[in-house]
């Protein structure tokens, strides 16, 4: 079981490395850096010679830096890829050593420990084969922690199985606890509602009662030795609902993709906010199409 | 054969008070609501939810029967939607619930009544959701004439009997409104005030305009059809006075609601009533009152009457569209959140009460009901639309009028935020004022009323009373009591 780090010497590729290392010791990590292809067949007088000399340091500097973050005690693989574009190189490491999640870092603009995309991972998120885990930025608990639970973020219907079987199956490969939330979010609210301003509620309470039943009825088909739980949250907004959560350090957050995803990650509306309010990593698991 | 007692009480059963506000969480968790909307505030938001309504399609349907006395009967409308919109805050006040006039009907006089409330507030709503989408092809049609000299053509525009096939304009319209709905759309304060100036605006730009080709000749022959005419354009119009319900509503966020409340009611009434009158006024000094009968989007078509030039219609025309785009949307949204309170108890089948976990909003109740305001629009006659409208407001308002009384009977001393002031003359007079106009109704209207409430008592003995949430629970006088052994 291998996951790959799509890794850029910069902060996010460090935050990138520093969720990985939750994930150390379960897992073979695989740290690739894509340069650049240069031309595939000798240019006359070996014109761009010093320009692929200049890549191959390039590309071994940035993974002895990678190596050293990671620290001694973390095992892991170091591999420099050539390609054309960078979500090439990413897609065709994670078809070659068959890797089962791919971690990516935030862009630098936008908050501190929040996500924010990148190019590379807006187009990752639209074709990525295999989940993708998304570091906030500046991420960087503790070297020795291990991931703690894994929270899975679902809405209660729907392909809704296929999210929560894969952060069960995460659950059960990091041997750690499971807890399912589902979120009551309204943010918005007719003004002129002309049947007063409780009615939004009576949607909301139905919705809550939904939404245990739906929970009630996924715990009991979760797989043998996954310990899970349940829980609701409210708020007006997807950043307040997260915040009211208890947070363990090393805890990660699993959501869905969007319908439209089939087998591919792609973000609907209510992930994209997610996604960007997250105070922990988040891993975007591919639509149910892909799996069986 | 035992049966007989037991029918009685599942017909008058009573849903606690209790019950309501233990569903809609609305004491858990933030506890209070803040208090924060003032007077001006809640008079803008009645001036907004009730303008748009009914004032820009209800003219050239009242006009016809009354003539130029019309004026007088918008001012008889107003004063009865003054004294049902009292009423009907005083049991908004006591009752914290959404629904509306149905779930004031349920706590206070019974399940069968209350389901007949429901389908009346059907007519409140949905119908008159239908009549406005008729009024704003109407506009639609307006400005693409001032804009290019062209008109849709009758087929694509008319309902049958008028000379098309369908209404497309209206169907588009509600297809819209239910696709914004479903993805959870929601108009917000900016929004509302947006569109409470532009429809102010339209309806000034009209006065002002219009008073330039005012003929007091054109009033000389004020009543051509008696004073008893007056009455059934009262009740025409009454239409047009739909939303005002909407501040009684507010009184969980309103600060000091027994002097908030009335005010708020009486001076956006009276905004509403003074603008109402004068359009009425300058339009019918405008024109011959006979040239109103058949006109289409008549507010437009009178300011190119008499400017000759196209852009004060085209002006008037877009704010309209505008608008009544903005009054479906909401009133859509009324229809669907009804139909999910009554769902809720049972009374209507579950699909109705299904939240779409995406969006939260219940997708399929909104599809059933565009579906319904579709038809309606798309096959049905505006005066036919207008008429049911306002029977159905008229009953349910009546209803709640008798709701207030009854409950300071049955539960003097339950805890009101407002009281009806006046009491008990200020119900009995909007009992009286509401039995008054429903009377002057047509009888075709009277026809079709009978009809729907036939499907109402249907609905009831064969769906709403089997599947009533308080079935084996029995309920009095607001307290909730053990559930009973089993069924009879």
């Amino acid at each position: 079981m291998r996951y790959l780090i799509a890794y850029s010497a910069d902060s996010g590729g460090r935050a990138a490395l520093a969720v990985a290392r939750l994930f150390a010791g379960d897992v073979t990590l695989t740290v690739v850096t894509i340069t650049p292809e240069t031309w595939g067949y000798p240019s006359s007088a070996r014109v761009d010679a010093e320009y692929a000399q200049f890549l191959t340091e390039h590309a071994a500097k940035a993974l002895e830096e990678a190596r050293q973050f990671l620290g001694e005690d973390v095992e892991a693989e170091f591999l420099a890829r050539a390609a054309r574009s960078t979500i090439e190189g990413i897609l065709d490491a994670i078809k070659e050593l068959d890797a089962k999640m791919v971690i990516l870092g935030s862009a630098r603009n936008g908050p501190f420990g929040r996500f924010v995309g990148g190019s590379v991972s807006d187009s990752l998120l639209h074709v990525a084969p295999v989940p993708v885990a998304l570091a906030p930025r500046g991420y960087r608990p503790s070297r020795q922690t291990h991931v703690q639970r894994i929270t899975c973020c679902f809405a209660g219907r729907g392909h809704t199985g296929a999210t929560v079987a894969a952060a069960a199956e995460l659950a059960r490969r990091h041997k750690v606890p499971l807890r399912l939330v589902t979120g009551v979010v309204r943010d918005r609210q007719m003004y002129p509602s002309l049947v007063g301003w409780q009615s939004e509620r009576l949607v909301e309470e139905q919705w809550r009662s939904d939404a245990v039943e739906a929970q009630r009825q996924i715990l009991a088909i979760l797989p043998e030795g996954v310990e899970a739980t349940a829980e609701l949250i409210d708020g007006p907004n997807w950043e307040e609902a997260l915040d009211r959560l208890d947070w363990a350090e090393g805890e990660v957050l699993v959501i869905g993709s969007s319908r439209l995803g089939l087998g591919r990650t792609f973000l609907g509306s209510n992930a994209t906010k997610i996604v960007r309010s997250s105070p922990v990593p988040t891993i975007v698991v591919p639509g149910a199409a892909g799996r069986s | 054969m035992s049966d007989n007692r037991s029918v009685k009480t599942a017909l008058f059963r009573r849903k606690p008070i209790s019950a309501y506000v233990a569903e809609t969480g609305a004491t858990t968790e933030g506890g209070e609501l803040k208090r924060t909307i003032g007077v001006f505030q809640l008079t803008m938001f009645g001036v907004g939810a009730t303008i748009g309504t009914g004032i820009f399609i209800v003219l050239n349907v009242a006009v016809p029967v009354a003539g130029p006395a019309v004026i007088v009967a918008f001012a008889i409308a107003g004063i009865t939607a003054a004294l049902t919109a009292l009423c009907y805050a005083e049991l908004a006040s006591m009752i914290p619930v959404s629904g509306s006039s149905y779930s004031y009907t349920y706590a206070t006089l019974g399940e069968v009544i209350a389901y007949v409330v429901g389908f009346c507030l059907l007519l409140e709503y949905g119908v008159s959701a239908g009549a406005i989408v008729v009024g704003w092809g109407q506009y639609l049609n307006e400005v693409f004439d001032d804009l290019f000299g062209w008109r849709m053509p009758d087929a694509i525009s008319q309902p049958p009997g008028s000379g098309g096939y369908v209404n497309l304009p209206a169907v588009v319209l509600v297809a819209l409104c239910c696709f914004l709905l479903m993805r959870g759309a929601r108009e917000s304060a900016t929004v509302n005030t947006i569109m409470v100036c532009i429809k102010i605006g339209v309806l000034l730009l009209f006065i002002v305009i219009g008073a330039t080709a005012f003929d007091s000749a054109n009033l000389e022959d004020f009543t051509p059809f008696g004073v008893a005419s007056i009455g059934t354009a009262a009740a025409m119009v009454f239409f047009s006075f739909i939303g005002i319900d909407a501040v009684s509503t507010a009184g969980e966020e309103v600060h000091n609601p027994r002097r908030t409340l009335p005010l708020a009611i009486i001076f956006a009434l009276v905004i509403v009533s003074t603008l109402y009158v004068l359009v009425a006024l300058v339009a019918i000094a405008a024109q011959p009152w006979q040239d109103f009968e058949g006109q289409e989007a008549g507010l437009a078509q009178i300011l190119r009457n008499i400017t000759g030039a196209t852009w004060p219609s085209l002006v008037l025309a877009a704010g309209a569209v505008i608008s009544l785009f903005s009054v479906t949307l909401v009133v859509i949204y009324g229809q669907t959140r009804i139909l999910f309170a009554m769902a809720r108890d049972g009374m209507l089948p579950e699909v109705f009460h299904k939240v779409d976990p995406r969006t939260l909003t219940p997708v399929r109740n909104t599809i059933l009901v565009g579906l319904f305001i579709a038809l309606l629009g798309a096959l049905v006659p505006l005066d036919v639309l207008a008429n049911l409208t306002s029977m159905g407001t008229l009953v349910a308002f009546g209803v709640v009028s008798i709701g207030v009384i009854v409950l300071r009977r049955t539960q003097p001393d339950a805890p009101r935020g407002f009281r009806v002031p006046l009491y008990p003359v200020v119900p009995l007079l909007s009992i009286a004022a509401c039995i008054y106009l429903v009377a002057k109704l047509p009888f075709n209207t009277f026809l079709l009323f009978a009809g729907w409430l036939a499907v109402a008592l249907v609905g009831y003995a064969f769906y709403g009373m089997r599947h009533s949430r308080l079935r084996g629970v029995a309920a009095e006088a607001g307290q909730p009591v053990e559930r009973a052994g089993g069924q009879p």
